[in-house]
Parts: C-alpha cells; structure tokens; sequence
C-alpha cells in the first residue's frame, strides 16, 4: 500500500514538527527529479500487477471463518526465496496493512507482446498456489476486497480484545484490534495512530445500511443522526481491504501524462464493473465498494480542513481525503478539463515552477503536498536532495488516489510509469487476469487509435460516487464522453455546469461504454479491432476472448458482479433473518463456496459463466519469443510503492 | 454501375493511406467492412478529381503516402515492424510481384509479408478450401513462393508467412521440408480448437501460430458497385500493418488494392 522503509518511527509530535522539512525537500526533490529525468525516452511497454489477499481460517467443527493473523508468519517463508535469487523468483510478495493480509506480484514485469497477455493469469495462479503451500488445511488465501465480517466480534484468529481507552492503542477502536494490524513492520500502526492523531479524533466511516424488511434501525453502533448507517472507527476496515492495481511504464513522460489522463474517467467504470464489496462489520450495506470506506479510513484533515470550523490552525480547506480520486489531469489535452479548483500553496507552486516544471505538473505536485507526512522514520530526515526522494515519496506514497503517476526511481532503469489503482479484487485469478489485461490492452487501443475519453474532473468525480451504490453497474448512469476518437484539438467538448450534460458528454450505462451504443463500438468492440490489427497467437487470442466475454457480460448484467453475487448468497442463505445481518454461518457458507469456485472445484455460471478456462501459459511461445528477442530484465516495476 | 470516370482504365490501383487517421474504420465490424469503408472515400475522391487524372494511361494508379510522423508520440525507428498481409483469389504471375512493389512504397522498413492465396473454384466463388484442392492450385502456390522467397532472399521483403493451411496440405506443398516461413496465420473462429499436430509442427520448426479474422475473399465482388466499379474486380489486395513492437502500438494500417476490368482478366489467369 505504499513505500516500506525500514526504521525507527517518530511520533505524531516529532513528525507533526518535521511536515514543513518534509514538505521543503520532497519539493526539491521532485524539481531535481524532474530535472534528470524529463528527457528520458525509448522505454518499452512493462507492466505488472499487484494483487493482495487475506489469509482465512475455517473452523469447520463450529462452522466459524476468520481472518487469519498469520501474514508476518507467511510472509517471512514467502520472502526467503527473493532473498536467496532475487532475479530469479517468479513472484515478489510484500506486507500490507492488515497482519492477515499479503500482496504478491509478479517476479519480473510482463512485456509489452501481445503475447505477454498470456501468462498473466498463470503467475496469479502460481501466487496463490506458492501461499496455499504455506497454509495450514483448515487455512485459504483468498482476493477478497473485504473480509464480511471484518470488526465484527472475534472476526480474526486468534481473537483479540479492542482497548479504545487505552492510550497506547493505535486505533483505538471500538471494533478492530491492534493486533489485526501487521505488526511486521512499524509503518502500519505510526500511520494509524498518526492519522488520528493528526484528525484530531478517530476515523468516522459510515455506509448505508441495506434496508430489508427487519433491518434493526437504529444500526448497532450507528452514530447519533446517522441511525441507519454502519459505523466504523478505524484505519484497519479500509486499509484492511484487498485491490487490484496494474503499474505500466510509458515510453516517456509525455506518454505517461497522456495515459493518465485518459485513464481516470474510465476509473469510476472500472470500479462499478469490479464491485465487490458489499458486507461491512457482518452488515450488508447499500454500497458494493470498498472505496469511500478507504477515503474515510484515512481521512487525516482536521474539522478546520473539512469545513466543520472556520480556518484557525490549519492553513487550507481541503476538499477530500488523502485517499480519493485525482483532482487534475496531467495532460495538455486534459488541461481544460480541470474544472475543479486546485487547493496548493502558491510559494510551492511557484518553487517548482521556478524549477522549471510547467503549469499542469507543478499544480499537480504541489496539491499532493497540501497534505502533511503522517508517517516519518529518524533515519530519512536528513537527505541529500540531489539523489535521494524519500521525502517525495513520502507524500506521493501517502496521496492513494485513483491513479498515480510515478517517476522513474533514482539510479534505476525504470521509466516514467502510471498506476490504475480502483479496481477491487475478483475471487479467481481468471477474474482477475481479464480485468488487468482489459485495462492494459485498453492504454494499447488509446494510444493506437489516438482515442479520447477525458470529461470534466468534476464529472468523473459524480461518477466515481455513483459507481459504488448498490448494483451500479447494471443500474447506474455515467457521464461518457460521445465523441470517443474526436481530434485532440477538437473543442466540441467543453467543461459546462448544466445539470443535463453538455454537447460532449451523456449519460451513459456500464453495458453501453463496454458493449457500445449507436455508433460507439463500445470498449470491447475498439479491443477486438485493435487486436485483428495485431499478431496474436492463438493461445493469447483464446484466452484474450474469454476474459472479454467475462467483462462483455458482467456488463450487460448477464453475469453478476462480484458484490451482486454476495448479496444474493447471503440474501438467499436460509439462516438470514432478512434484518441485513450476515451472520457467523452465513459468512462461513459464503466463503466456503468462493473458495470453492476460486479453486475451480464448483462452478458458477451466474458469476463466471462458463468459461474460466482460458490457455493461460508460464512463458509466452518460445517462435514468438526468438523473433521478438526483448531484453530480458529483473526490474520491478510495482516495488516500493 | 461503374462511374464513367473509370470506365476508360483498365486497371486502377488504389492507396488508403494510414486508415487510423478515418475515425470511421473504427465502427467496421469486420475486415470487409472495414475495407469497405476506407477504399471508398478514396473512390468519392478520385471521381471529384476526374479532370485532373491522367488520361495518358490505361493504368490509373491513386497512392496515398503516409506520413512519417507517429500518432504525435515520440518514437524510436529501431522496433518498428511491418507486416503485410497479401490477398490473392486469383493466381496471375505478376500480381505478387505489383502487389509488393506498391507494398515497398508505403513502407518505411523492410515488411514481412504473408501470403493469402485463396482461389476460388467456379462452382462457389466465395469458398475455398485447401483440403479441396487440386494440383493446380498447389502448382500455383508453389510458383508464388518461390517468388516470395526470391524476394527475400534479395532483401526487399523480410520474412515470410501463410494463412489458412492444414499441416497436410502444408506437409504436400513444402515437398522439400524447407518449411522456411515463420508465421502461420489461422483463422480465429478455429482458434480455440488448433489440431494439436499443427501445433506441435509448428513448436518444432518455430513458427508462430498467429489468429486472424480475414475471410477467404476479402473484397466480394458483390460491394464492387458500392464503389462504383461494377465493371472491374479485385485482382489483389495488400494490408500493412505497421506497429511498435515492444509497445503493442499499432501506428499504421492501409489497403493497396488493384482492380481490373473483368473483361481483361485473362481465362488462363483463372
């Protein structure tokens, strides 16, 4: 979930201290970054995924599933191999927030063949087995985006109490432990304990509940006002939850600007497409996603900073969580479309515009570093800013928006790349694969047919919060821009405030932007014509066309999402009470049968139809890997962020 | 009808140029569409220029040079590749040899090219199948080859490649086992289910086994008065496609295609 750097941490009031000293040389960093790396052209397409997990337990005998606290175990047998042949392993495995969760990727980045498509669902396959090893019989490794019953009374294994009165407790909560949260490295718990301390209070995240008929209302723990929502207190019930993120380098800066830009409208779609999420605390809510639960998990502004009390202490209103989607395109494309007013301060802007970084770039780095470090070790203070970015990272790693667009690291062959960081995490790898590879064959069909999808930031913003309501992907509407391969410098779409939409852009379904609509051939459609251009092998082709299938009809909604199909589970479960409770039993059915269908043994044709067996390979075909000799290299495109 | 325009040619060759620049070709559902819609805006325009059209000549001949310059995003030339893929319903000596000279004038670098031989049999002019097939055809195949292979041999063409042929008719027309093609293309509605013998053919003499979705013929010559040339048939069609290889960029896609007056198509070419 961000960078990992080992040390000693210092407190909230050390670190509190150091925000401006942060601040000052991570600014200077970047400008000196830039400076070195701007010019850097001629990188190859490399991509790579990052999926996390959670480790669960069954206790057949009292029908009872748990999160497993068992990742520091895990992770230490996992990460042997990397120590050993570092260039050699086939998957790189990292801590994350929660002690009952790890986060693997792929050993070396994929190439950029077409035939590198192939193998991305065989090293998700090899992922999942080389954890399952690890496990004990009654254990699981299991992509799911939220744990059910996560907080909910003795949701992990082994059990602890919560101390919200204790004033060592990191969180503090009334429901998640400190014990739940991974304890195998310091960054997790000063960041819990930063942010409410920095907040001023405890993290407040409150879903609608789903109303059934006997839905107890007020919810139990529910705050004063807020009697129909679930309440939860801590970082752990966001940051606790798995994704699914791709990084991908562009050949340079500029590609890397424009690809951004053109990914983040298609972000709110990609997340109702892959909604997953719709159990909070053992209550089935009115939200199939996790994102706006991470936003407030993290949510370190004051009351002053989010408009509860007139501007004292703190020197800007902000706007949204540290955890939210982008606010401004990068792009000269995207420029007019940044309708949203940036909040920076004006001497950072000007410093990195001084340093030479023009306008889009400095607002963008300078609105990153409006928030303060909530996360500081004594060993990084002092750097040298000429080679040294921590600093930059600090704040760039701590800013977890909808995407993200990166550097390339100091001293390193890496180029500029960009994250897509909404999707939420399928059951199987067969899932997962098609939505990755979807997306990445998506900057391919962009970038070859010049295609733009760039609305208004605030449009996007619209979407990306209708996206997660209950079923938003069959049932939802969002804006979509109509003239999908107009020229760049065409103007027929310009930023309007009309309620209605504007000449450019309607309000689209999630089956008419994937499967098209009058003369827009529809995402699919774009793929399949990109790729009759391309050399494709049959294998790739094959499992390419399957995993379109799957996202053709989840879109149409002849196969269900993942939230959709969870719902029904419980829904269905003959022990639910119809008061949106999802019980012990009930979660213990429910995970049972995913991991089932995550295991190919049961197969579910309302979720994945009946394809799921694509020709995924390890490698990509030895003729097209002799005609095509890319250089083969160790360079891990995901780590560290 | 055929426009009065062409009725005084013979034979007219005609350039898309890069079709990635037609916002429609976007919208085409299959390759014959897709054709379709980039040849015949070619065709509007050289009606609307008949007066300035050379009429020294029986053999009109309409390219459109593509421009260097990529999408606006920096490139570098090294991994640039093209692949042309060559359509023949109709065996002619020289056709291969016209189809590759006019290919060689839209490329920046040396092409690959696959060769697409599909001759159509009298009785059903729109089907083909080489398990069918008679000496001739495999006769006729052959002699392209060998063309092909001199051409690369010599440098103007890169490497080689075939569609839709079965292992045996493959085992049958490489009688030499010089199988000295690198690519095999099938067609995709078959993918899935690639005989498992093909595949391992292909394994041991490092051929890649590619998917496309072309028809057998690609310009049907019922479209023929969609573009006002219902007097002329499609001798032969060149797709190119050029791409950045390490980035799964296509930059350019185009048709050159040659239509001949049907009168002039010689029997013996049949």
């Amino acid at each position: 979930m961000g960078l990992l750097t080992e040390g000693s941490p210092l407190s909230w009031e050390e670190t509190k201290k150091l925000a401006n000293h942060v601040r000052e040389h991570g600014i200077q960093q970047f400008i000196n970054l830039y400076e070195r790396l701007k010019d850097r052209q001629g990188d190859i397409l490399k991509w790579g995924d990052e999926v996390e997990y959670v480790l669960v337990r069954f206790d057949d005998d009292k029908q009872v599933a748990q999160v497993s606290l068992r990742a520091l175990d895990i992770l230490s047998k996992l990460q042997e191999k990397e120590q050993q042949d570092p260039d050699g392993v086939k998957s790189l495995w990292r801590p994350e927030y929660a002690a009952y969760m790890v986060e693997g990727t792929p050993g070396k980045p994929y190439g950029g063949l077409l035939a590198h498509f192939n193998v991305v669902e065989s090293s998700m396959k090899y992922r999942r087995e080389e954890v399952a090893k690890l496990l004990n019989s009654n254990e699981a490794v299991m992509s799911l985006t939220n744990f059910p019953r996560l907080g909910s009374p003795k949701f992990s294994y082994p059990s602890h109490d919560v101390r919200p009165d204790d004033p060592e407790c990191a969180a503090q909560s009334l429901y998640f432990p400190d014990e739940a949260i991974f304890s195998g490295h310091p960054r997790f718990k000063t960041l819990t304990r930063n942010i409410r301390q920095r907040r001023g209070e405890k993290v407040s995240i409150n879903l609608p509940v789903f109303m059934d008929e006997k839905t107890k209302i007020p919810v139990e723990g529910s705050l004063p006002g807020m009697e129909n929502y679930v309440h939860m207190d801590a970082m752990g019930f966001g940051m606790g939850c798995c994704c699914l993120q791709l990084t991908f380098q562009a050949c340079n800066i500029n590609e890397a600007r424009y690809l951004y830009d053109q990914l983040t409208p298609l972000c709110p779609i990609m997340l109702a497409l892959t909604a997953a999420s719709p159990v909070y605390r053992g209550y089935l809510t009115d939200i199939d996603c996790r994102w706006n639960v991470i936003s407030a998990s993290v949510d370190c502004r004051t009351q002053e900073e989010r408009g509860l009390k007139p501007l004292k202490e703190n020197k800007f209103r902000i706007h949204k969580s540290r955890y939210d989607s982008i606010d401004s395109y990068l792009s000269p494309e995207g420029a007019k479309y940044n309708d949203v007013p940036l909040t920076y301060d004006q001497d950072d802007y000007q410093k990195l515009r001084d340093g030479g970084i023009d306008h889009l770039l400095a607002q963008h780095i300078a609105h990153l570093f409006i928030r303060d470090t909530v996360s500081l070790f004594s060993e990084k203070i002092h750097q040298n800013d000429e080679e040294e970015t921590d600093h930059f990272e600090n704040i760039q790693s701590t800013n977890w928006q909808t995407m993200r667009f990166k550097p390339p690291p100091p001293n390193s062959p890496i180029g500029w790349r960009v994250e897509f960081r909404p999707c939420e995490a399928q059951l199987t790898d067969f899932e997962n694969a098609a939505i990755v590879v979807f997306v990445v064959l998506l900057t391919r069909v962009i970038l070859s047919f010049k295609l733009n999808f760039l609305l208004p930031i605030s449009k996007v913003d619209e979407n990306m919060q209708k996206a997660q309501n209950r079923n938003a992907c069959l049932n939802e509407k969002f804006w979509f821009r109509r003239n999908f391969s107009e020229k760049k410098n065409d103007e027929s779409c310009e930023p309007c405030d009309t309620e209605s939409g504007c000449e450019g852009c309607e309000l689209w379904t999630v089956n008419e932007i994937i499967n098209g609509k009058d003369s827009f051939p529809g995402l699919i459609g774009l793929i399949n014509q990109y790729l009759a251009s391309m050399e494709v092998d049959t294998d790739t082709h094959c499992s390419i066309q399957q995993y379109l299938k799957l996202i053709q009809r989840r879109a149409s909604g002849s196969l269900l999402t993942t939230a959709s199909w969870i719902r029904k589970e419980v829904l269905s479960h003959p022990d639910y009470q119809n008061d949106s409770i999802v019980t012990e039993k009930i979660n213990y059915d429910l995970l049972k049968k995913a991991k089932k269908i995550q295991e190919g043994l049961l197969p579910c044709n309302e979720l994945i139809g009946c394809f799921m067996n694509s020709k995924t390979a390890e490698e990509i075909p030895p003729a097209i890997a002799k005609q095509h000799q890319t250089p083969v290299t160790s360079n891990h495109l995901t780590n560290g962020n | 009808m055929t426009s009065a325009v062409f009725n005084k040619y013979d034979s007219l060759v005609v350039g898309t140029g890069n079709i990635l620049e037609n916002e429609e070709f976007k919208k085409a559902k299959n390759p014959t569409q897709e054709m379709l819609i980039c040849v015949k805006p070619r065709i509007i325009e050289l009606e609307q220029k008949q007066g300035t059209l050379s009429s020294n000549t029986k053999d009109l001949v309409s390219l459109v040079c593509d421009e260097t310059e990529v999408n606006g995003i920096e490139n570098e030339a090294g991994s640039i590749k093209i692949v042309a893929k060559i359509f023949l319903n109709e065996f002619a000596e020289n056709s291969l040899n016209e189809a590759i000279e006019y290919l060689l004038k839209n490329c920046s670098t040396t092409p690959s090219v696959i060769l697409a031989y599909h001759p159509t049999s009298r009785t059903d002019s729109e089907k083909f199948i080489w398990a069918d097939n008679n000496i001739k055809c495999k006769g006729n195949f052959k002699f392209l080859w060998k063309k092909l292979r001199v051409a690369r041999d010599a440098g103007i063409i890169g490497q080689l490649g075939i569609a839709d042929m079965d292992l045996d008719t493959i085992l049958d027309i490489f009688d030499d086992k010089n199988f000295d093609f690198t690519i095999l293309q099938i067609n995709t509605q078959t993918c899935c289910v690639v005989p498992p013998e093909l595949q391992q053919f292909c394994k041991d003499h490092d051929i890649q086994l590619l998917t496309h979705s072309d028809p057998q013929v690609i310009f049907p010559s019922h479209h023929l008065d969609e573009i006002s040339l219902k007097d002329f048939k499609m001798k032969w069609t060149v797709r190119y496609l050029e791409t950045l290889v390490c980035r799964g960029i296509l930059t350019k896609k185009g048709f050159i295609v040659k239509f001949v007056k049907a009168l002039n198509v010689k029997k013996s070419d049949i």
